[in-house]
């Protein structure tokens, strides 16, 4: 019951956050300069011309009217057609967050295969040689710009090998499948390597407390002792870092996709917010402020589940 | 302490190299005759020789002398940027997390607003009003910096403040601030130290991944980043360009992490 | 190799190709073709039979089908003719949409489309087109006269980019007989170039009425060889073969998708892994790499693309005409071509590139002179020199680079550039309100005559002279000269008012042209038939994939 009052709080306060995010997203977007009719228009275009579009595309009312009905569109979520590509925003979101949302599960995926057993092995053994090799190996991955790693591992499994096409989205959904392994790749080795990092530290942090020296010496088994007390207080640290760097990859990768072809989020959204199209980022920014608000809450939520001391309050 | 170890020979090879690094960055003269944005349109794209030991960019730029005077802006970066959202954002989620209730929803709900931001939105909103440049650089990152830190120490922290000795510290009548700095806080520096090595490096390359937002260092400006960056056009014909700054970045980096590891080693305390 | 790529290229027999840069601007080099001219026609008097500039049909009909895959870096936007002034739009435009003329390949004539002859009264201002016999738009249903009144009359009225181009014009109307009568209001020697602009490109009426502008963006029907199957926004769009175009045969693929792929690198690596067939818009860093690799062609199509950088003439030390004379002369333009462009370009001397009727070659080469620019400046009171800004769209990696080399440059002069990376959208707005020293540009020219370009850079009222602010006895001079020369009908005449117009230009200096580049695509050898007119436009319609 308590859990039940907990997060119905939580969503009753997601309404001003999200009333501040669209008040800020809309006089934010309107403080930047760079008109969206002279973009339409073009260079050439005269001080009528620009003016004219200006009208068309309702941008010569009042901001407060514009204001209100972006507000409308947000309880309906029917945002109207994106002022530089004519298409109904929501189709538009959605076409593109499926490859994102794609990307980004197959990544964390990826990031938790790959972080997981080696963080742990690296703290169990982090006084041996083989942890302090895994410690900098993640390092110099996190020094190699995304972009580098993407265009090596197209350069040797796409072009040379053929084991994947060289970036593309491909059109079924094994395509689809085959198109995310290079990128979840590139994207989780960044996320793994400070995953990696923080898990092999937890745990010799956790080996070292007295309570599990305590523990060994009523005679409880190791693995008892790993699975009790490591991963309690190693978990959380780890799925906070994961949520984070899930929330920054819905967002889109601009690199990723931009290497890969893939048609995502992140592209949309840079081109959207160069050319200036309100519509287009307004409802984005939306859309995506509930998603990361569900994401902060689930990953509060697991919290409690992954460490019963911790309440929900 | 019982493993307080001898330092070790890779801290002492990661002093080396960060030392070179400082060097560079005070006294970039020392290491090359060359100035790192005089063009040369008659050697462009020049492997490396003995003239140019790193060879030289597609303007004729000595690309060993932008690796070397660009030590001095990435080790601004690195540390400034990172410095001051890794303190901002620990000591919010200091906050949040050991007050927990009010204290947490709120700040919980500003981080929210700050979170629902896609990166980008945010910093081509920040340089688009305060202008371009590497001030405007440092605020953005600032700005945008702080999230993370903040939601990695309160996670630690909603843990660590359930152990007994926080309880052990409050039954002595220790005022909160001296429990969460004095006690809570060391016990969760080392994730914040480790996540802050991999951001100064992350730093480093947001720069010049982010200047097509705008975000740049201004040109001519060396700086590693930004060097691996425009080197891309090159990488098939003209790998020089991105191979030795990218080294070196690495290079930093493993170091900078080397020595703080050490560093946070040394900060843990054990109750 | 090089060699090797180079004969397999020619005996394809491609046109427009002008491997030594872009220089030829004459009608006959560039578009000779070894293919028949096509059957048209053309009535009228004063209007030459148009040669067609079709591209050499493939060897054999077994060719014919297959899709051709096409990697660009940026999607197209609004394909709504009149509401869009955007190169990626244009340049698809053209085979969906037809004008009732269009420009040849070579982009120096105007010749047959929808309209397959025309007749001009004795006073130039009455034109009668002749719809082709049988002409059927892409969903079969037939070309009317309504049709095309309905598609001209709004690509006059529209208030979007174009607005003004058609001004000449007078009334448009159903003739009978399947003849379109356009009535002007003064003789215009720029009128056929303007109808054949891709905004004028003929839809069928009924199918604007019922999807409206925004479907009409998304989805427009028209007469070309191809029509749009599928298009998802900033990814793919996937062109289909128009079983109604009128020319028989034509197109010889099936299937042309555009594909979007942002990074160089990537898209590259698809071309060599034969992922896709062509590449557009290579980097021209990458072209000599791409010239030696095994089964690539590259082409340089010869272009209106011209470089240069725009001077505020209001500028607190610009507004000094022999200012902006000391910064010509101490900008080294064969420079920024070795290192910007890869030497691919040609230096310019006028805005115009060659491939514009009117354009003035003959300008005398400039030469950096950095003694008569300091004393220039000297003369203008700075002898110091002084600083300015230039505000370059981030991630414009040309740009930047040309930016930084002129920084060098103008330092030599005693004069700073400070370079600011800022977003393009803001950039281009300080740019439009004046409020910039110096910028760096390019344009492409949009039809077959020299009237847009000039009437943009020169005639104050039409876009502040391409927001220079250009507003001296210069500029009047000039704009007489160009509102002359747009009226003249008398060829030689005309060529003598742009002539002098250009030459004011240079003297005055309201802006530095630097280079025309070409336009660059890189294709495997199965794909051959392919062009790109100096406007940009794609012809694919000869196209054909070999297996």
């Amino acid at each position: 019951m308590d859990e039940f009052t907990y997060i119905l709080k939580r969503i009753l306060q997601m309404i001003p956050v999200l009333l501040i995010v669209t008040l800020a997203i809309f006089f934010g977007m309107r403080m930047i300069p760079g008109d969206p009719a002279l973009l339409l228009v073009g260079n050439r275009a005269s001080d009528e011309t620009i003016a004219a579009m200006r009208a068309k595309l309702g941008l010569d009312q009042p901001l407060i009217t514009q204001y209100l009905l972006f507000l409308r569109s947000c309880l309906t979520f029917d945002f109207g057609n994106s002022l530089t590509l004519k298409a109904p925003v929501t189709e538009l979101f959605r076409q593109k967050a499926v490859v994102t949302v794609s990307l980004t599960l197959m990544t964390i995926l990826f990031a938790v295969l790959i972080s997981v057993p080696l963080g742990y092995y690296a703290g169990l053994h982090h006084d041996q040689p083989a942890g302090a090799v895994i410690n900098s190996i993640s390092l110099v991955f996190v020094s190699v710009p995304e972009f580098l790693i993407g265009l090596l591992l197209l350069l040797v499994f796409a072009l040379k090998l053929h084991w994947f096409p060289v970036g593309d989205w491909g059109h079924t959904l094994p395509e689809h499948i085959r198109s995310l392994i290079l990128p979840s790749l590139t994207g989780a080795l960044m996320t793994s390597s400070l995953v990696m990092r923080n898990i092999s530290d937890n745990v010799v942090k956790v080996l070292s407390y007295d309570y599990v020296d305590f523990a060994r010496s009523k005679g409880l088994s190791e693995k008892r002792i790993r699975n009790s007390y490591i991963l309690r207080n190693v978990m959380i640290p780890a799925v906070t870092l994961l949520a984070m760097r899930m929330t920054y990859m819905l967002a889109g990768s601009i690199v990723i996709e931009s290497v890969f072809a893939l048609p995502g989020i992140g592209q949309m959204m840079l081109n959207a917010i160069l050319s200036r199209d309100y519509s287009l980022v307004q409802a984005t920014v939306y859309l995506f402020a509930i998603i990361v608000l569900v994401m902060n809450l689930l990953t509060d939520i697991s919290y409690s589940l992954l460490d019963p001391r911790v309440k929900l309050k | 302490m019982k493993n307080m170890k001898k330092l070790s020979p890779a801290f002492w090879a990661a002093a080396a190299v960060l030392s070179v690094v400082l060097l560079m960055a005070l006294f970039p003269g020392l290491f090359t005759r060359y100035d790192p944005i005089e063009q040369d349109i008659l050697s462009l794209l020049k492997p490396p020789s003995a003239d140019h030991i790193f060879g030289t960019d597609n303007l004729g730029r000595d690309v060993a002398s932008r690796v070397i005077y660009s030590a001095r802006l990435d080790l601004a970066i690195g540390f400034l940027a990172m410095l001051i959202p890794a303190v901002t954002g620990t000591l919010v989620g200091l906050l949040s997390g050991y007050y927990g209730g009010r204290v947490d929803a709120v700040i919980m709900r500003i981080l929210d607003i700050f979170t629902a931001f896609p990166t980008m939105v945010l910093v081509i909103g920040i340089v688009a009003i305060l202008g371009s440049g590497v001030k405007n650089l440092f605020i953005a990152i600032w700005l945008v910096g702080w999230r993370e830190y903040a939601r990695l120490v309160r996670s630690d922290v909603l843990v660590e403040k359930n152990n007994e000795y926080v309880a052990a510290a409050r039954s002595l009548g220790y005022s909160d601030l001296r429990i969460m700095l004095r006690h809570i806080l060391p016990n969760v520096i080392s994730p914040v130290i480790v996540y802050a090595v991999s951001d100064i490096m992350m730093c480093m390359l947001m720069g010049a991944s982010l200047s097509f937002l705008g975000l740049g260092v201004p040109t001519p400006t060396p700086e590693w980043g930004a060097i691996i960056s425009d080197g891309k056009n090159y990488m098939m014909t003209a790998w020089w360009i991105i191979t030795f700054p990218g080294i070196m970045l690495a290079l930093t980096g493993i170091s900078i992490s080397i020595v703080g590891n050490e560093l946070s080693k040394r900060l843990s305390r054990r109750h | 190799m090089k060699k090797k790529v180079l004969s397999l290229f020619l005996a394809a027999s491609m046109t427009a190709a002008l491997l030594s840069g872009c220089g030829s601007s004459g009608s006959g080099s560039a578009a000779s073709t070894a293919a028949p001219a096509a059957e048209t026609e053309a009535a009228a008097a004063g209007t030459e039979s148009a040669e067609a500039a079709s591209t050499e049909a493939p060897a054999a009909d077994a060719a014919a089908g297959g899709t051709v895959v096409i990697d660009r870096t940026l999607d197209s936007e609004i394909l709504d003719p009149v509401m869009t002034a955007n190169n990626c739009d244009i340049w698809v435009l053209n085979m969906m949409v037809e004008g009732l003329v269009t420009s040849s390949d070579d982009g120096q004539e105007i010749i047959p489309a929808v309209a397959d002859k025309w007749d001009v009264s004795d006073d130039n201002l009455t034109y009668t087109f002749h719809i082709r016999d049988g002409i059927k738009f892409s969903d079969g249903n037939p070309v009317t006269a309504e049709d095309c009144v309905y598609s001209v009359q709004r690509a006059k009225d529209a208030e979007g980019p174009w607005l003004g181009m058609l001004d000449m014009v007078d009334t448009i109307e159903d003739g009978g007989d399947g003849t379109v009568v356009i009535k002007l209001k003064e003789a215009s020697p720029s009128f056929l170039s303007a109808l054949a602009m891709f905004d004028c490109g003929i839809l069928e009426k009924s199918y604007c009425e019922e999807v409206g502008d925004d479907g009409l963006a998304e989805k427009p029907i028209g007469t070309g060889p191809f029509m749009l199957q599928e298009w998802t926004k900033g990814d793919r769009m996937v062109f289909v073969k128009n079983p109604y175009y009128w020319e028989e045969g034509k197109p010889l693929v099936d299937e042309v998708d555009f594909d979007v792929v942002t990074d160089d690198n990537t898209a590259i690596m698809q071309l060599e892994s034969g992922q896709v067939d062509a590449v557009s818009a290579v980097p021209y860093a990458r072209l000599a790499e791409l010239e030696a690799a095994d089964g690539i062609t590259v082409t340089k199509f010869d272009s209106t693309d011209v470089r240069f950088i725009l001077i505020n003439c209001q500028g607190q030390y610009t507004s000094d005409k022999k200012v902006r004379q000391a910064l010509a002369l101490a900008t080294d333009k064969a420079a920024i071509n070795t290192a910007v462009f890869a030497g691919e370009a040609q230096l310019a001397e006028t805005f115009l590139a060659p491939a514009i009727p009117y354009s003035y070659q003959d300008l005398p080469a400039s030469t950096v002179d950095t003694d008569k620019a300091k004393e220039l400046l000297a003369d203008a009171g700075y002898p110091n020199g002084f600083s300015i800004t230039v505000q370059v769209g981030s991630g414009d990696t040309a740009v930047l680079q040309i930016a930084t080399l002129l920084q060098q440059q103008w330092a030599a002069i005693g004069v700073t550039l400070d370079i600011q990376q800022i977003d393009l959208a803001t950039a281009r707005q300080n740019w439009k309100d004046g409020n910039y020293d110096v910028f760096i540009s390019n344009m492409t020219s949009d039809m077959t005559d020299i009237s847009e370009l000039a009437g943009l850079v020169t005639i104050a009222d039409q876009a502040h002279c391409w927001r220079t602010y250009w507003n001296d006895e210069d500029q009047q001079k000039a704009e007489a000269l160009t509102a002359a020369g747009n009226a003249e009908m008398d060829e030689t005449k005309r060529a003598d008012d742009y002539k002098q117009m250009q030459e004011i230009m240079a003297d005055a200096v309201p802006l530095i042209p630097l280079c025309y580049v070409p336009f660059t695509f890189a294709a495997s050898d199965k794909l051959s038939g392919y062009s790109q007119t100096p406007l940009g436009i794609y012809n694919f319609k000869n196209m054909s994939k070999a297996e």
